[in-house]
């Protein structure tokens, strides 16, 4: 029975810790309280199939906990200090030399397409990035945003023209 | 390629990865992470009751019953002797009684039932007399109660196969009439004595009204008046008699009717026979 745990969690741990750590990462922008959110969005799928939780959408499951970490985070830091998350806001870089060491990628590209999104508007930005990078289902989005399926594949295809449109990739194609 | 940019920055973005070490160093603090239960604390206020009630459902489906049992069947057991000026009557009446009359599922033991309950009713009315308690309100109360039982019991008898069983219909008639007319005179007797006494206690307080009044005030005019306001009580009286006598009345009467009824049945069931042989 407790094998049986084991082996489910670390399958999941196996697929989903990327794009978990991924998502943590792109939000708050630190490597290490990325990899601390992580770790406790984990913790917390582990502890939940202790207590013998069903849980039916792994993936939403994680994402769900994840974002609202993530949410708990940004209020924290907020009362901690202004000044140090103003400093921060004008240097985004997610990749540090670890990430540039694994992958053989410039990831200009992706520096790019990352920065836009972030520049989308909020109710876009989490929809557009789940559905095209972590390959969620509209679904399993509105899961984890906690709106219904339509309502997310609206603001997808409203979030992908906008990112279209503040990216530039869309005068391009038309030319 | 209208999205291979945005096809390539993402694939650029699934390339940021936790490096081997970080993966694995997280896996290992969570699969070692203290198995926390997410049990309640018990609360220290907790005593043995609650905690054996809260460990064992079971207790629940038990305790309960019993509590109800115990104290219902204690008011049912408390309401058997209870007379019409008790509490616990109308539950005797209105809930005992009727219960077990419902676990009597011949007819017959269903009539000796009504008789009995009848007969029991006479007995309170008694016991109220003897006490001097029986009012006119009580003995309206027994009365309508003594009509409901003879209404049953001639319910049950008509029911009754009257050619098969027409010895034990007649013992249940017969004996329901000596009991109805036993009582009633046992009735009538305890209220004459309780009347008797009465009256006895009333005259005797006259005699000493009358001899207050006439030691205190010699005055003609007002010896009449008294005596006029005691002649009014005596009438007042002999109408408290007459009704007093509802019960065994009622008694008597139903006791009557239910032979003269039997009777008839039988008579026209002989002249139905006597016509089916012609």
């Amino acid at each position: 029975m407790k094998a049986d745990m084991d082996n489910t969690f670390k399958i999941i741990y196996e697929n989903e810790s990327d794009a978990v750590f991924r998502f943590c990462l792109v939000r708050v922008s630190d490597r290490e309280e990325a990899l601390d959110i992580t770790q406790e969005t984990f913790l917390r799928l582990w502890k939940s199939l202790q207590d013998g939780q069903n849980i039916l959408n792994s993936r939403a499951f994680l994402f769900t906990i994840a974002r609202r970490l993530i949410i708990d985070w940004y209020r924290k830091k907020k009362s901690l200090s202004l000044d140090s998350m103003l400093e921060r806001e004008g240097g985004y870089d997610i990749s540090d030399d670890k990430t540039v060491e694994d992958s053989n990628f410039s990831l200009s590209e992706g520096r790019y397409l990352l920065s836009k999104i972030n520049e989308l508007d909020l109710s876009y930005r989490d929809p557009v990035y789940l559905r095209f990078v972590e390959g969620l289902s509209p679904p399993e989005i509105g899961e984890v945003l906690g709106i219904s399926t339509g309502a997310t594949s609206v603001r997808i295809n409203r979030g992908l023209a906008e990112l279209r449109r503040i990216a530039g990739y869309n005068n391009e194609t038309k030319g | 390629m209208k999205d291979q940019k945005i096809q390539n920055g993402i694939n650029e973005i699934k390339n940021i990865k936790m490096t081997a070490l970080e993966k694995k160093q997280i896996l290992e603090y969570i699969l070692n992470s203290p198995q926390k239960s997410n049990k309640l604390i018990p609360s220290p206020w907790m005593n043995i009751f609650t905690f054996t009630v809260k460990k064992n459902r079971l207790v629940y489906y038990m305790v309960i019953p019993l509590v109800v049992v115990l104290t219902g069947s204690g008011a049912v057991f408390a309401s058997g002797e209870s007379l019409p000026d008790s509490m616990l009557y109308p539950i005797k009446v209105n809930i005992v009684e009727p219960m077990r009359g419902a676990l009597k599922f011949s007819k017959e033991s269903k009539a000796n039932y009504e008789s009995g309950l009848a007969t029991k009713r006479m007995v309170e009315a008694e016991k109220l007399a003897t006490e001097g308690k029986l009012d006119r309100v009580k003995e309206e109360q027994i009365n309508i109660l003594l009509q409901k039982h003879n209404k049953r019991l001639n319910e049950a008898l008509d029911k009754i196969d009257q050619k098969e069983s027409s010895e034990q219909v007649d013992e249940i008639v017969t004996d329901f009439q000596e009991k109805m007319n036993t009582h009633a005179k046992t009735l009538d007797v305890i209220t004459l004595q309780k009347k008797e006494e009465k009256s006895k206690k009333n005259r005797e307080k006259k005699i000493e009204t009358d001899n207050n009044f006439n030691l205190d005030m010699k005055n003609p005019e007002l010896e009449t008046d008294v005596e006029g306001n005691v002649n009014e009580e005596s009438t007042e009286e002999e109408g408290d008699e007459d009704e007093e006598n509802k019960i065994s009345k009622s008694a008597r009467d139903n006791a009557n009717n239910l032979g003269r009824k039997i009777k008839d049945k039988r008579e026209d069931e002989s002249r139905g026979r006597g016509r089916e042989r012609d």
